[in-house]
């Protein structure tokens, strides 16, 4: 066989009917597709999807993250703007 | 069983059983944490991060697998009454609490796991224990290989990937019940496609991809020319190290409840590439990335067959059954997370994902690869699995 970089290659392809083909390739996308939905529709029910195990490691990561420097730092800088929101608020509602 | 502890039971024992190892304590405040866990969650057994001599073990989430080869419960396990009869790799309602709830003057000694119902226990050269699962009957295993026929420098030696992997693949594996599914782009050099012909024989066919590139429409192609009972995704630029490599993926995706089952990739220079994916602050990586080989956790992780939240598809085995009742590679993931995806697609089936230490096989990716990620690529995995890429229930480190 000759080697022409320019061309496609050849030899012995295997092959499916072309409407064979498109219909297997087809029902992997649309199967992936539902799946797809249904991941989505589960995130905005998170918590009822996790294992217990899940939700006590979130737990802790949460408990971790607000425990650390940044979180208590970044707190206290946006500290006056929570405490200006507060005012606003309490200002509207009179 | 827990030797004693059914005496224990018939003497009137609560609802549920504290078991401390020997020369264990418990933290100020562990039974509190305790009762609270198990009013939100009532279990068969609870577990719980640990200190042993000074050091913080923290522990996975329950992997039945990995149970069988090594007792990575920790000093502290709690019982209910209905479980303590049980073998705790036979439980199905396991929480573990990821706080330190109890601690030894020095590290504790693990106990023999009790023999699986399946499975041929040995020790590996390391002294651990390992458990070859024989594969059930003679399936035929389709190895998916996409490729575009692209040549490395391997040891100073220019190579054709693909060619190598093959030539490995059909010289080298002790498992026969193989077919080979070669998806090569149009540009691929006849050079190559001639040389796949001749090393693969009646086992290889050939498919044609003309299309712009998407690595996993390239597997789904070679899916729907598949014959095989089970498919082995497979990158061009591997090289198994263990002949063994395939039944030791089968045996172990043939245990039930598993869904898909992964392998210890190594770099050019002998370094991990891949210990099972690690999923963590809304990113996806490789576990012990760029280790030394003997480089291990604490808990010995990198020894031992277990469950991990995921695997890279440069080689991953699943059953055919499984991989069309998810839709296959989703080809909204062109390059990248197309495996990620696929996992958290496996395990929302409730199967579960397994990589072993025992099917070993090289990787030539490049230590520095910097793959160009798509924008549209982290949006569509992270309104998909958003809150599983948080945190990883698998790996703690």
């Amino acid at each position: 066989m000759s080697d022409d970089k320019n061309g496609a290659w050849v030899g012995p392809e295997s092959t499916l009917p072309a409407d064979d083909l498109a219909a297997r390739e087809r029902q992997l996308a649309l199967v992936d597709r539902v799946f797809g939905l249904e991941a989505q529709l589960a995130e905005l029910s998170a918590q009822n999807s996790l294992t217990p195990s899940e939700r006590l490691r979130t737990e802790q990561r949460l408990i971790e993250m607000q425990g650390s420097l940044a979180w208590r730092l970044g707190r206290a800088a946006t500290a006056p703007l929570r405490v200006a929101q507060r005012f606003v608020v309490r200002v509207r509602a009179r | 069983m827990i030797p004693g502890f059914h005496e224990l039971a018939n003497e009137g024992l609560d609802d549920y059983a504290v078991l401390l190892a020997d020369g264990a304590i418990l933290e100020s405040g562990a039974l509190d944490e305790i009762a609270a866990v198990l009013t939100r969650f009532p279990s068969q057994l609870l577990y719980a991060d640990s200190r042993e001599g000074g050091e913080l073990i923290r522990r996975p989430a329950f992997s039945p697998l990995r149970l069988r080869e090594q007792d990575y419960l920790g000093p502290l396990r709690v019982y209910s009454r209905a479980a303590l009869d049980l073998d705790p790799s036979q439980l199905t309602d396991i929480v573990h609490v990821p706080r330190v709830l109890s601690s030894t003057p020095a590290a504790t000694v693990a106990a023999e796991p009790a023999d699986p119902p399946s499975g041929v226990v040995e020790r590996r050269a390391d002294g651990t224990r390992r458990v070859r699962y024989p594969v059930q009957g003679e399936p035929l295993v389709s190895v998916i290989i996409p490729t575009r026929g692209g040549t490395a420098s391997i040891d100073g030696i220019d190579r054709v990937l693909v060619v190598e992997a093959v030539r490995a693949i059909v010289e080298r594996s002790s498992y026969r019940a193989f077919e080979l599914l070669v998806v090569a782009d149009d540009e691929t050099p006849q050079t190559v496609i001639d040389e796949l012909v001749t090393l693969g024989g009646d086992r290889l066919r050939l498919i044609r991809w003309s299309d712009t590139f998407n690595f996993s429409a390239k597997i789904n192609r070679g899916a729907a020319f598949a014959t095989g009972e089970y498919l082995l995704l497979l990158n061009d630029d591997v090289d198994p190290v263990s002949p063994d490599w395939i039944e030791t993926m089968l045996g172990v995706a043939q245990q039930p409840g598993v869904g898909m089952v992964g392998a210890l990739l190594l770099f050019e220079d002998g370094t991990v590439q891949h210990g099972g994916h690690l999923y963590r602050d809304s990113w996806a990586g490789h576990i012990a990335l760029g280790w030394p080989l003997e480089r291990d956790d604490n808990l010995g992780s990198m020894r031992v067959t277990r469950e991990v939240s995921g695997v890279t598809a440069a080689c991953a085995l699943l059953s055919a059954d499984l991989f069309w009742r998810i839709g296959g590679l989703s080809s909204v993931f062109a390059g990248n997370y197309n495996d990620v995806d696929l996992s958290l697609k496996v395990r929302a089936t409730g199967a579960s994902i397994v990589w072993t230490p025992d099917a070993r096989l090289y990787h030539f990716e490049s230590k520095t690869r910097d793959a160009a990620v798509a924008p549209s690529e982290i949006s569509a995995l992270r309104q998909r699995w958003g809150s599983r890429l948080l945190t990883d229930p698998y790996w703690s480190d």
